[in-house]
């Protein structure tokens, strides 16, 4: 159907396109000090989409400095001007525990995470699949600690793959609750 | 009353190959037309109706330059937006209309540049400057252009305005470069317009520093006063619809390595009059505003924004509009000049003079207007000496 000129014109107007603009979904470009730049895409004559001096915001107590490939949510507060933050930032480069099952939650790097299992174990690992168990779910509840546990997780690869369907947070925070979960998945082997 | 003169000429490239120079066709049949200046519009628009003609349908392309006269003086130069052929049994027309060139500038989504530390002049010239040869503080080559043949007073100087870095924004991909240019002129009290001859693009404020060279007549019954200036129709609106006695910005900017929380809440009251609830000038009941803001930076951002917004509002309390015969009233050499925007103008209302009403106002808008049947008409809109006028972005 033919739009009519109104239809053409809204998305331009200002109140418009604020909205657009005001939730986008960018590349981290650097960091400095509490700041960060942050990127989208590039116009016709190669003009940079840039914001520097954004802050980041996520959970109190939890920060994360993304170094692979780190992708963040931006919002423009107000929805105009210059004052926009970070609020969510994932770096699918620094998923080192690859893929999680239901009810576990993973603290990443590139070169190590930890996770807590399904099962309540807590465990220390690296990418190639070694890893240490830190305490069991037993250990949790009496308050000890296991530190000479190692071996190897079966059926964790090396590779940095998570489930799609896992909500952007913290980068190098992985999880997934058990609601947003259909379907049991095997344990990994503990 | 003088026999004003209305011409348009429309441009075609050179030949095939040139893009910088035109050659333009004079038309000056016009049936109908209705051309705006305005100084608080940075796209000013234009519709014209010329008998229908080949040669006329030919040159009028879309986006075909334009210029219009009126009196010899150009008042609007632009592009031909929409060219429109109507056939009736009684006669065919050719219908045209568009914008002046700060139309490019509302239509073309603004370049992805970075703005940090850029005056009003390079934004200018970052954003207008593909449109226009020259961004100006100077508004004196476009009066004398408007007003045409007859001498004007001179005005001794163009207000001095602060051209220094320009505050914070970043363009959000789509934003057009109207948008981007009316963020800085809000914050900074500038208004925008393009010259008439379409060479120049104006920063800057209205100019109060000159003598009236207009005079505007609303004369009462059994009035003593010489005709010639008589209005056709005059309006006066003092209005508080828009105004408020206290208003309130409150909202945060954004933090850095050292300031964040408590530090980077921010607020602001302003009043309108001398009681605590802003009562005591124009209100007699209270009348409070909250607005919010979350991009102030500093204390002294929120004291202008909430300036700002109480001058935005204070610049309503005001106006008047009057329909003038014809698109000139005749200077003191004899010869007529155009109505022009940014100039001063003793209005003399006899009914109200007695309550001390303003007589001396500046034209922010003039819209010409003529046909065959109806003859020509200029609608005046003016504000009081001193209105603060800015672009409101959006």
């Amino acid at each position: 159907m033919r739009p009519s000129i109104e239809a053409l014109r809204k998305p331009q107007q200002r109140e418009a396109n604020e909205r657009r603009g005001m939730i986008r979904r960018m590349l981290l470009a650097g960091s400095e000090g509490a700041l960060s730049t942050i990127a989208g895409g590039a116009d016709a004559e190669g003009n940079l989409d840039r914001e520097t001096g954004v802050e980041t915001f996520g959970v109190a107590g939890v920060r994360s400095h993304p170094a692979v490939r780190p992708e963040v949510i931006a919002v423009r507060v107000g929805a105009r001007g210059a004052h926009t933050v970070i609020i969510a930032t994932r770096d699918r480069g620094m998923e080192a525990a690859g893929e999680l099952d239901a009810d576990e939650v993973a603290i990443e790097t590139s070169k190590t995470f930890v996770v807590i299992k399904a099962n309540g174990d807590v465990l220390i690992g690296r990418p190639d699949g070694t890893f240490e168990r830190i305490c069991t779910e037993s250990h949790v509840h009496s308050g000890g600690v296991l530190t000479n546990g190692g071996g190897t997780v079966t059926g964790t690869s090396g590779k940095a793959i998570v489930n799609p369907a896992t909500a952007p947070g913290e980068a190098g925070l992985g999880g997934r609750g058990l609601a947003a979960v259909a379907k049991a998945e095997t344990e990994t082997g503990l | 009353m003088t026999a004003d003169k209305v011409e348009i000429f429309i441009g075609r490239p050179r030949t095939k190959r040139a893009v910088d120079g035109f050659v333009y066709t004079r038309f000056d049949d016009v049936v109908e037309y209705s051309v705006t200046n305005d100084m608080l519009e940075i796209a000013d628009p234009w519709d014209i109706q010329l008998p229908m003609s080949l040669t006329a349908w030919q040159h009028a392309a879309p986006d075909s330059p334009i210029i219009i006269e009126i009196n010899g003086a150009p008042v609007l130069t632009g592009l031909i937006d929409d060219s429109n052929r109507s056939y009736t049994r009684s006669g065919s027309t050719l219908r045209l209309s568009g914008r002046d060139r700060g139309g490019r500038l509302v239509d073309e989504s603004a370049p992805l540049i970075g703005l940090g530390g850029l005056g009003i002049l390079e934004l200018g010239q970052k954003m207008a400057g593909k449109w226009f040869n020259e961004i100006t503080l100077q508004n004196t080559t476009n009066r004398r252009l408007r007003g045409g043949a007859a001498r004007l007073a001179t005005v001794s100087r163009e207000p001095a305005i602060d051209v220094g870095a320009s505050p914070k924004k970043r363009i959000t991909p789509g934003e057009t470069r109207s948008q981007v240019i009316e963020y800085y002129l809000e914050k900074s009290g500038l208004v925008a317009w393009s010259s008439a001859d379409g060479r120049q693009f104006v920063i800057g404020r209205p100019n109060y520093d000159q003598e009236p060279q207009f005079q505007i007549l609303a004369p009462k019954p059994g009035s003593k006063r010489p005709p010639g200036m008589d209005a056709i129709e005059l309006s006066h609106k003092e209005s508080t619809a828009e105004r408020y006695a206290r208003i309130t910005v409150m909202g945060a900017g954004a933090g850095d390595d050292v300031n964040d929380g408590p530090n980077v809440r921010r607020r602001f009251t302003v009043k309108q009059g001398p009681n605590e609830d802003g009562t005591g000038g124009s209100f007699i009941v209270p009348k409070e505003l909250i607005v919010l803001d979350e991009d102030m930076r500093t204390a002294r951002e929120t004291r202008e924004r909430a300036e700002r917004e109480l001058a935005l509002r204070e610049s309503t309390a005001l106006d008047a509009t009057a329909l003038m015969e014809g698109h000139s009233q005749p200077m003191a050499d004899g010869r007529a000049a155009n109505w022009t925007t940014d100039r001063m103008v003793r209005l003399i209302d006899e009914e109200i003079e007695a309550r001390g009403n303003p007589k001396s106002w500046i034209i922010t808008k003039v819209v010409f207007a003529g046909s065959r049947g109806s003859g020509r008409t200029t609608q005046l809109t003016l504000v009081p000496k001193g209105t603060d006028l800015r672009s409101m972005a959006g």
